[in-house]
């Protein structure tokens, strides 16, 4: 007798877990379904949430002295961004003048955005890979009025540097 | 020996009193108002800002100054992070004190947005501001601010009663109409009265008893009270 009372007990918590989960945290309901419209005129106005107005970045090409600590190698000094405000499918270009004592390897950009992040991997174009300027292009997409951070690393024979910038 | 032990004391004070300055700081964000530090990414949110104290970016903290921004500390100090400064920015060392627009003096500034590094009539140093992000609604009044619990009989001076900053006008005013009894003594309570018609200041509205009667038993103890008579009062709002 009490074996058959703990399987209808361990079968009922087994039911309701199920119905939980397969509704996300939802436990089901006696009656949920929509019957049809009501016949009256129904009028919902949804009420808007007022976004604030995003912090101001400024447009196009803008140019950056950057100051890192004395023990961070390798040393990015002078970044372009151009344009900051990129249109959808606009070309964005990093630019940043890089130096260490020992080779560069690589310089990557991560631009995080609203919702998407993306890398852009750097390439050199002027100097060497002691002391030079290293450049990455994307095609802009995706929304910033809300997030909008820049983070670029480096990495060389002494180690890794990296900073992140809070645009917006 | 004496030497070395001297040295390590003089070490180990010095390490202290460094350490112990850093440990004080708060983490710098959009509100602060005293020395801060930058320990991962920050960006002032304000074209012009600053706080009244230093700013120190330590490792792993960026600071990051866009053109047409105007930064204001006693000092920057870079102890291990980054500064990234745009060619139109401004970073302004030597600030000792930042202002917001405060000319009722009541701890609310007239803009969240506008901060100075100057002082002029009207100005109040950041730190000693109730809140730098919640606006004042009429700065001509240092009894309207938000947050205001006190109910006024007059307009707080632009024929508005919105003394607490909340869009709208709340009503009360006193009733006697069930006195309570409350230790054996007739009180008049306030009570709501948003729902009326009658203007915010006016007069001599009925309140209901003006007095009431204690009623004993034998023994001298309280048994009820009476209202009697009628009295006046005004409708309060904020």
């Amino acid at each position: 007798m009490l074996s058959f009372f703990i399987i209808i007990a361990v079968a009922a918590v087994g039911y309701l877990g199920y119905t939980y989960f397969a509704g996300q945290g939802q436990l089901p309901e006696p009656v949920r379904k929509i019957t049809g419209l009501p016949t009256g005129v129904v009028s919902i106005t949804p009420t808007p949430t007022p976004k604030p107005t995003p912090r101001p970045i400024g447009t196009g090409k803008q140019e950056f002295g950057v100051s890192m600590s004395q023990d961070a190698w390798p040393k990015m000094t002078k970044l372009i961004i151009d344009p900051i405000d990129p249109r959808l499918l606009q070309k964005q270009t990093f630019s940043v003048e890089v130096n260490d004592t020992k080779p560069i390897t690589s310089v990557t950009a991560t631009v995080k955005m609203n919702d998407k992040t993306k890398s852009v991997q750097f390439s050199l174009v002027d100097g060497t890979n002691l002391k030079g300027r290293w450049e990455g292009s994307w095609m802009f997409s995706g929304g910033y009025d809300e997030y909008y951070h820049l983070i670029l690393e480096g990495v060389s024979g002494t180690g890794k540097s990296s900073f992140e910038m809070v645009i917006r | 020996m004496i030497m070395k032990k001297i040295a390590t004391f003089i070490l180990f004070v010095a390490g202290f009193f460094l350490f112990a300055s850093n440990a004080d700081a708060a983490e710098c964000t959009a509100t602060s108002t005293s020395s801060c530090v930058v320990s991962t990414s920050f960006s002032f949110s304000n074209t012009t800002d600053g706080i009244n104290g230093s700013i120190t970016i330590s490792t792993g903290g960026t600071l990051t100054l866009l053109n047409g921004y105007s930064v204001g500390a006693t000092s920057f100090l870079l102890t291990g992070g980054t500064m990234v400064v745009a060619t139109g920015a401004s970073l302004k060392p030597g600030t000792t004190t930042v202002y917001m627009l405060d000319a009722d003096s009541d701890g609310y500034p007239a803009s969240t947005t506008t901060k100075y590094f100057e002082s002029a009539a009207g100005r109040r140093s950041v730190s000693d501001l109730t809140s730098l992000s919640t606006a004042d609604c009429y700065d001509s009044s240092a009894n309207a601010k938000p947050g205001q619990t006190t109910y006024y009989a007059d307009d707080r001076g632009d024929e508005s009663y919105d003394y607490n900053c909340d869009s709208a006008t709340t009503k009360r005013r006193l009733s006697c109409t069930s006195p309570v009894c409350s230790a054996c003594s007739v009180t008049c309570d306030y009570i709501d009265a948003s729902g009326e018609g009658t203007a915010c200041g006016t007069t001599g509205i009925n309140a209901g008893y003006a007095s009431a009667t204690r009623n004993n038993d034998e023994y001298g103890n309280c048994v009820s009270c009476t209202g009697s008579g009628t009295t006046t009062t005004t409708m309060e709002c904020r």
